[in-house]
């Protein structure tokens, strides 16, 4: 009996991969993803032009801040690590708590942040229309003016066009690849371990939210912007969006406060607070070197110039 | 209500069903794509949260499980629901009841979304501490026999575990001590990560049970089709109002439809009479009633569209002397006869047409070789001289004239050959030609010709009288007898009017032998006047005139020596002789000689050497300048002095005022005559004095 029991529960465990590749391609209006490309590295849509939206996004490395924090207007220190911009247009909410439901209202939030972009509607469309801009964006969308939805519109285009295809494990689902002995043995423990129970789909995460110490409580900082802040509720307390995996060697600091200073501890960290597991030094590092095999392409749309 | 106006509102009830189908058609079209739209969106609202269900169901057995699906039914969900919110079918107030139902069905679909992110966030620990247990009792420490009661009792705790989870009923493990026990050193750090997370499983599970109660345990799917009930509960009576709608349009329609059917069927039968009754008046029109051959309007349309036509008119001689002999009835009948035998004769020729264009005036329009027309036209005669016309009285038989003409104008041209041909007795067929060019004026020649014809038959010409008066004595001495034409309206024709044109005709003669005949009948009663009598050449050559106006003078031998002639100057006296002849002749009678318009025209000084001539009558259009024009007196006294130098006395003519009388007087010439003395008089005065005005 016990053993039918056993093999019943391997059978429901053991389901097929539920990890999808990312496209290879995607469509993207590439004029108005290359405006926006143009105003993502430009520091005008900030108040003292200090700040770009690349300032804290680095799309070359990642797409986060290598900070802890970013420094932003007048250099304000944020409030939470920078999550990576690269791949975001698969989550199913951005933001670490998912207050916004798009990129187009994420794209809203930064530039509104006094503590980031410190600027606003009026204020953009203003710096904008004195600007070579206001040619750019008639070009594009046939306005006069340039007008903030564009800004916007343009931005999440170019972010859509962040997409990092062929990483080595997205070719192993296609079977272009195979994975080594010791990346496939983390692949194994990733999954025995349950990591996949939240970090799945496209992105690996970024499509449910999870409380950062499910199993082992993890320190509360009210300070952090958490998913309570959103809804409330008291289970949420300590709730964040799961994170991306993908280019997850490139994004250190981890965590969204940014205590992990290296991807081998944040393993550790989550198996101890949200899996109830202690790994030994050989699982960390074949779930490390599993995790490498995330790294894609850098995405292509970088690697033309911006049009001046 | 008049047939205008029922017509009217028949149009008005057409346009009217017309404007209300098309209305329908928007309206339903509109209504039907907007109810379509609802339907659709709730629809897929039914399935996306069956199918969120379905996921989550399975996310809850799958260890591994891709919660993107979950992550897109919620984005769906959300959106179809907003779709949902907005259709357009909602903004009718008729459909309250519906948006109220969505908008607390709304309220529910969002605390299950945020159930379903909570019900992640549990099942995730939930599956990852079972995953763990369910690896960590195989381990080596818990198979080892010594723990076999150990591993015993973790696998039930397990199996309660995994039965609270699939029941989602706490009672599973209720009582059921979750924690292992065991006094073993090297496996207490095994047992007590197996307690962790059973005590974790056991912290976790309430919760988790409860979200998934709530999601799995909700009415959504029900209420979403009790919506769905609602909303087409609600369309119904929205389609049953299009129904009715529609059936008044077809109502009205299938009325105005009936209406214009029928009038169109009552117009269609009045067109039909109407063509009926159009033909029969356009055959009245183009048909000879009598003869039931065309008619003259039809031969007049026919002639203007042939090309080259023959046109060859036949008459009948002497009709009208069959209709007074036998009666107009008879004279029908052989009309008709005529017509059969006509048609029957011109079966033969294909080419032609018969018209009858009035009273016994027959016409054939023929396209055929002249040579061939003229034999038709032979054949035809000769044969109906030949038939005898069945005319129910009597048999008898007709000769016809037959006039034929090829030159424009047809039937002008046709008629006068065919008045000509029956002047002329010894022809029966004449072929028009272009020499018949007076024709212009002759038919009214002919009209005129045909007056005096019928003034002399009735006696209608008449003598009128001017006087001519002696300038000494200012005695009346004379009358000239002027030929005068009595109209039966009782006016009175000039010679101008028809003198010229009677010179050409047979009757001019006549005319003269009246003249003389009532001029001397005048003379009788007028013993105490001379009458002068014009001749003219035209007079003297005709030698059977000549020979009555001789005899006529013998009658009256007293009587002629009243008689003057004055000889009309022509170009034909050049025959000297026969006039010298003449005038011997009638001098032996006593009557004197006056050349006529002497100073005009021919004037020849030759008639003096040639000729005995009494008097020398000078030209009214000299006379009557003499005044205002000194050539003209001149002229005028030249012929004087030649006059008095032959012992030839003058008289002038057109002596219109009392200035000429002076002048005339002043110059010596013996006679006068004119207006200013008397215009021409019905009768001669019976005294010779002169009333001057």
């Amino acid at each position: 009996m016990t053993k039918y029991f056993l093999v019943f529960l391997s059978s429901i465990l053991l389901a097929s991969e539920p990890i999808t590749p990312i496209p290879k391609t995607v469509y993207v209006d590439m004029k108005k993803a290359k405006l926006g490309q143009e105003l993502f590295f430009d520091t005008i849509l900030s108040r003292d032009d200090s700040t770009a939206c690349f300032s804290c996004h680095n799309v070359y490395e990642g797409g986060a801040d290598s900070r802890k924090v970013s420094l932003g207007f007048h250099g304000k220190k944020g409030n939470i690590q920078s999550p990576t911009v690269l791949n975001a247009r698969y989550n199913f909410r951005q933001f670490w708590n998912g207050r916004a439901a798009n990129l187009l209202e994420q794209a809203d939030g930064p530039l509104n942040n006094p503590a980031e972009h410190n600027m606003n509607k009026k204020d953009i469309e203003k710096k904008l229309n004195n600007s070579p801009y206001k040619k750019k964006f008639k070009k594009v969308y046939g306005t006069s003016k340039v007008k903030y939805k564009d800004v916007l519109d343009s931005i999440v285009a170019f972010e859509k066009a962040l997409i990092t295809p062929n990483a080595k494990f997205d070719k192993y689902l296609r079977g272009e690849a195979t994975l080594s002995k010791n990346e496939r043995q983390g692949y194994i423990l990733f999954k025995q371990y349950g990591c996949m129970s939240c970090h799945n789909g496209i992105n690996l995460g970024g499509n449910s939210y999870q409380k950062m110490g499910t199993f082992l409580e993890y320190k509360n900082d009210k300070e952090y912007p958490d998913r309570n802040k959103v809804s409330h509720h008291k289970h949420d307390i300590n709730v964040y969006k799961v994170p991306t995996l993908r280019n997850i060697s490139k994004t250190a600091p981890y965590f969204h406060d940014g205590s992990a200073k290296t991807l081998r501890e944040s393993i550790d960290t989550m198996a101890k607070h949200n899996l109830g597991i202690y790994l030994t030094q050989e699982e960390l590092q074949s779930i490390e070197t599993f995790l490498y095999t995330l790294d894609g392409d850098t995405p292509s749309i970088l690697e033309t110039d911006v049009p001046q | 209500m008049s047939l205008n106006k029922i017509i009217q509102s028949t149009i008005l009830l057409g346009v009217l069903s017309i404007a209300l189908l098309f209305s329908f058609y928007v309206n339903q079209k509109q209504f039907t794509k907007n109810h379509k739209e609802f339907l659709l969106a709730s629809t897929e609202l039914q399935l996306k949260q069956t199918e969120l269900s379905n996921n989550i169901l399975q996310s809850s057995l799958k260890a591994y499980f891709n919660q993107d699906l979950i992550a897109q039914n919620v984005i769906q969900l959300r959106s179809t629901l907003q779709k949902l919110e907005n259709a357009k079918i909602l903004k009718n107030k008729n459909y309250l009841l519906v948006k109220q139902e969505l908008s607390s069905l709304k309220e529910q679909i969002n605390q299950e979304l945020q159930n379903v992110e909570v019900y992640a966030m549990f099942n995730a620990g939930i599956k990852n501490s079972m995953l763990f247990l369910t690896r960590y009792i195989k381990k080596d420490k818990f198979k080892k026999d010594e723990n076999q009661n150990l591993y015993l009792q973790a696998l039930l705790i397990l199996q309660r575990i995994q039965d609270t989870k699939n029941t989602l009923d706490m009672d599973n493990i209720e009582g059921l001590n979750l924690k292992l026990k065991t006094n073993k050193q090297n496996i207490q750090k095994t047992v007590h990560a197996f307690n962790a997370h059973t005590n974790f499983l056991k912290r976790q599970l309430p919760k988790f049970i409860d979200t998934t109660k709530s999601i799995t345990k909700n009415d959504i799917s029900q209420n979403i089709s009790t919506l769905n009930a609602l909303f087409s509960k609600l369309a119904l009576n929205d389609f049953k109002d299009f129904d009715t709608f529609a059936l008044l349009v077809l109502i009205i329609f299938s009325i105005s439809f009936t209406l214009l059917a029928t009038f169109f069927y009552k117009y269609v039968n009045a067109h039909a009479k109407l063509v009926s009754a159009k033909s029969s008046l356009e055959n009245s029109l183009i048909h000879d009633e009598l003869t039931g051959l065309q008619n003259r309007k039809s031969f007049e349309i026919e002639i203007a569209k042939s090309q080259k036509p023959f046109v060859l008119l036949i008459n009948i001689i002497g009709f009208k002397n069959i209709n007074d002999i036998y009666g107009n009835n008879s004279g029908n009948i052989l009309l008709k006869e005529f017509s059969l035998f006509l048609k029957e004769h011109m079966k033969k020729q294909p080419k032609s047409k018969l018209y009858r264009l009035g009273s016994d005036e027959f016409a054939i329009i023929c396209s055929l070789e002249q040579t061939e027309v003229l034999s038709v036209a032979s054949t035809l005669t000769q044969q109906i001289s030949r038939h005898n016309f069945d005319i129910s009285v009597a048999n008898i038989n007709i000769q016809v004239n037959i006039a034929i003409n090829n030159i424009k104008p047809y039937l002008e041209n046709a008629d006068l050959a065919l008045k000509l041909l029956k002047k002329d007795y010894s022809k029966s067929i004449l072929f028009f030609e272009k020499d018949f060019e007076i024709k212009k004026n002759i038919t009214q020649a002919l009209k005129t010709i045909d007056i005096i014809k019928r003034a002399i038959e009735e006696n209608r010409i008449v003598p009128y009288f001017q006087p001519i008066v002696n300038l000494q004595t200012m005695k009346i001495e004379k009358y000239e007898a002027l030929i005068r034409l009595k109209c039966l309206d009782g006016t009175i024709m000039q010679p101008y009017q028809f003198l010229e044109l009677a010179k050409k005709s047979s009757y001019y003669n006549k005319l003269t032998k009246i003249m003389i005949q009532k001029t001397l009948e005048i003379a009788k009663t007028y013993p105490q006047y001379r009458f002068s009598i014009n001749i003219s050449m035209q007079d003297i050559n005709n030698n059977t005139l000549m020979e009555d106006i001789f005899e006529t003078f013998d009658k009256n031998a007293r009587i002629s020596s009243q008689v003057d002639i004055e000889l009309l100057e022509s170009e034909d006296m050049h025959d000297k002789a026969k006039i010298v002849k003449f005038i011997k002749r009638v001098r032996s009678y006593g009557i004197r000689i006056s050349i006529d318009d002497f100073g005009t025209g021919y004037s020849n000084f030759s008639y003096f050497s040639d000729f005995e001539i009494d008097y020398l009558k000078i030209d009214g259009s000299i006379t009557k300048e003499i005044a205002s024009h000194p050539r003209k007196m001149h002229i005028f006294k030249s012929i004087f002095e030649f006059s008095k130098g032959m012992n030839i006395d003058n008289i002038a003519e057109f002596v219109e005022n009392k200035e000429i009388l002076k002048h005339l007087q002043n110059i010596g010439v013996k006679y006068g005559q004119g207006y200013y003395f008397s215009k021409p008089l019905p009768t001669p005065l019976s005294s010779d004095e002169i009333i001057l005005h």
